[in-house]
């Protein structure tokens, strides 16, 4: 968390994240240049260089899109999150060098501009075996370019979490074209079996990662839902729905609870337990996953901290959560699911540890 | 009960576990950097043995032919830079253009000396030209260097078009889908269309292409650059280049390496 938007807030996590980052850029790009020398050594500079870092920069989007599906079964990897954008941007400053060294090597000298080279030299666009792979690389490159220009915490606290990450979704947009950009282009050209089914192996990996992950939330979600209707306690204040027992809390860690259309983070801490919105504010990260450290609430993701009473991050810092309601009868915990405006102070509620 | 580990970025140290398992993360990544590179390059189809030496400068002495493409006649084969250079050399401009001389400052057959940088394959020489100097002006009006005799029937051939210097050498590889671009690029520069035929012994042929009557084949081919094609033309050789003068419509799209003849040609 910072108060200012430092064009980096270095931390020593960051700084060994990103020395690792550049001596895997720089080993690949030495063993594949290497490589390609030995194995190939007619091949000129300029396509071993463009060889290099599209498969490169295709070799690391793999590997973001693995990390958050990593995370979520098993979040141990939340360390390779804490600093993707890093991993991001770099991934784009690859991506970029292959693609302007294929705009000057395909499209620069000619008798019209590059760029209208790279949309007319090839138009035929009705074609899926003819089609233009290059625009595919060029409008991928262009949602990268928007990703890595706004993943700093200024652009998200402009445009807001929600907008940011919708923004950001757009990753997967991206990969799908660059996977179209190599089969409609190089595998043309390149078609051996084993480099064919290395994209679809990077694509199954990426896919079934997504999938195992979403059936393991979906498994979370159904054991956090609460039906109103059914559940909503008779000998309890109206309008209050059971949440669960709160031994079934650990102290100082918290449960989740989808009632209706809410999504509610229950925090039990001394003996008390309170209720904020499950939602971070910096990038919409679980924070029913998180921990009651020093008296607040810490998102897993990336530590911003919130405090339980009230939702507020602690001064000086401004961000805010919705609050709610919480009443414990006897054993039993129950949760009121309409929110309070962001960061208003609520009463925790009080457990007995005699029952 | 131990206290589950927790991550927070920004403290200095990171838990045990997921220290731990963050170190199998990156251990797994680079340990598949060997496999990952070493399948990539080696399973490459393999590059052609085309050279272009730019940087290293040629000069070269002969006639000026500038139809249906822009040649350079030597008196003979001769060796140059050490090895063989055939009678005729293709000239092309820098960059993704041909060579255009103007017929009043170097009329054909005209003896110049070419400044410029080789590209050469399989015994197909291009020279991408830095400068000219006129030695000695032809009055000849005349001058018909390909004085073979153009085959009287046409023949059908199937191949991919692409542009002759990138083919050569400039670019490697120059030609396919991924060099599709360039080559369209190329051939709207004003250099003539090659086109590769593989006659399935695991040799290729190869030819210049020209309209009907020696008149650039650009932009009617712009859509059959890079993919296969079959067509129908009659050849013309000299030394060791054969042209293609094409029956335009005659061009249809084809599987490159398709066995199947093809219709007749008339």
């Amino acid at each position: 968390m910072a108060l200012s938007y430092d064009p980096v807030h270095w931390t020593p996590h960051k700084r060994l994240y990103d020395r690792i980052l550049i001596a895997f850029i720089g080993v690949y790009l030495l063993c594949f240049i290497g490589l390609q020398s030995i194995f190939h050594p007619d091949c000129t500079l300029e396509t071993t260089v463009i060889r290099a870092t599209g498969t490169l920069g295709f070799f690391m989007l793999h590997l973001i899109l693995i990390i958050g599906p990593l995370c979520r079964l098993d979040r141990r990897f939340l360390p390779l999150l804490y600093n993707r954008r890093h991993f991001g941007v770099a991934m784009f400053l690859v991506a970029l060098s292959h693609g302007v060294f294929n705009l000057f090597q395909f499209h620069a000298m000619g008798n019209v501009d590059p760029m209208v080279s790279l949309f007319t030299s090839n138009t035929q666009y009705g074609s899926l075996a003819r089609f233009p792979f290059q625009a595919l690389g060029f409008f991928a490159l262009l949602i990268l370019f928007l990703m890595a220009a706004t993943s700093h915490d200024f652009w998200m606290k402009n445009l807001g979490p929600r907008v940011w990450k919708s923004l950001h979704m757009g990753v997967y947009f991206a990969y799908a074209l660059l996977v179209m950009h190599v089969m409609l282009g190089v595998i043309q050209l390149e078609k051996s079996p084993v480099l064919i089914g290395m994209v679809g192996l990077g694509m199954f990996v990426v896919i079934g990662l997504h999938v195992a992950a979403a059936i393991k939330q979906s498994k979370i979600d159904a054991a956090s839902e609460r039906n109103i209707a059914i559940e909503a306690g008779q000998a309890v204040p109206e309008g209050f729905v059971y949440a669960c027992e709160w031994a079934e809390i650990a102290n100082n860690k918290a449960k989740m609870l989808l009632i209706g259309k809410e999504n509610i983070a229950l925090f039990r801490y001394e003996d008390k337990i309170s209720a904020v919105h499950n939602v971070c504010k910096h990038q919409n990260g679980p924070l029913s996953e998180g921990r009651i450290i020093d008296g607040c609430i810490t998102c897993p993701w990336h530590g911003y901290q919130y405090l339980p009473e009230n939702g507020q991050s602690p001064p000086p810092f401004t961000e805010k959560l919705s609050t709610y309601d919480v009443f414990v009868k006897g054993t039993s915990v129950y949760v009121h699911p309409s929110p309070y405006p962001e960061g208003t102070q609520r009463i925790p509620a009080e457990i007995s540890m005699v029952s | 009960m131990q206290e589950e580990e927790f991550y927070i970025g920004w403290l200095a140290k990171a838990p045990p576990s997921f220290a731990r398992r963050t170190r199998q993360f990156i251990l797994v990544s680079v340990l598949s950097l060997p496999l990952v590179i070493g399948c990539l390059v080696y399973f490459q189809q393999g590059f052609s043995n085309g050279v272009f030496e730019y940087g290293k400068q040629t000069s070269l002495i002969g006639k000026f032919s500038p139809t249906p493409a822009p040649f350079l006649i030597l008196e003979s084969a001769n060796q140059t830079n050490g090895r063989l250079t055939p009678q005729s050399i293709l000239l092309v401009g820098v960059g993704k253009h041909g060579y255009f001389a103007d017929p009043k400052e170097i009329p054909a057959g005209s003896k110049v000396r070419v400044d410029g940088f080789l590209i050469y394959r399989e015994g197909k020489v291009a020279l991408q030209v830095k400068s000219i100097a006129v030695l000695e002006k032809d009055s000849s009006v005349n001058y018909t260097p390909f004085a073979s005799v153009l085959n009287a029937a046409p023949i059908r051939l199937q191949g991919e078009i692409t542009d002759p210097k990138c083919f050569l050498g400039v670019m490697n590889p120059g030609e396919g889908k991924p060099h599709q671009d360039c080559a369209v690029r190329c051939l709207a520069g004003g250099i003539p269309p090659l086109l590769k035929v593989h006659d399935g012994d695991g040799k290729d042929a190869y030819y210049l292409l020209f309209g009907p009557n020696g008149a650039p084949l650009f932009p009617q081919i712009q859509q059959y650059v890079g993919s296969g094609i079959g067509l129908c033309g009659r050849i013309q050789t000299f030394d060791n280049w054969q042209m293609l003068y094409v029956d335009t419509t005659s061009i249809q799209r084809i599987n490159k390496y398709a066995l199947d003849a093809g219709p007749m040609c008339h």
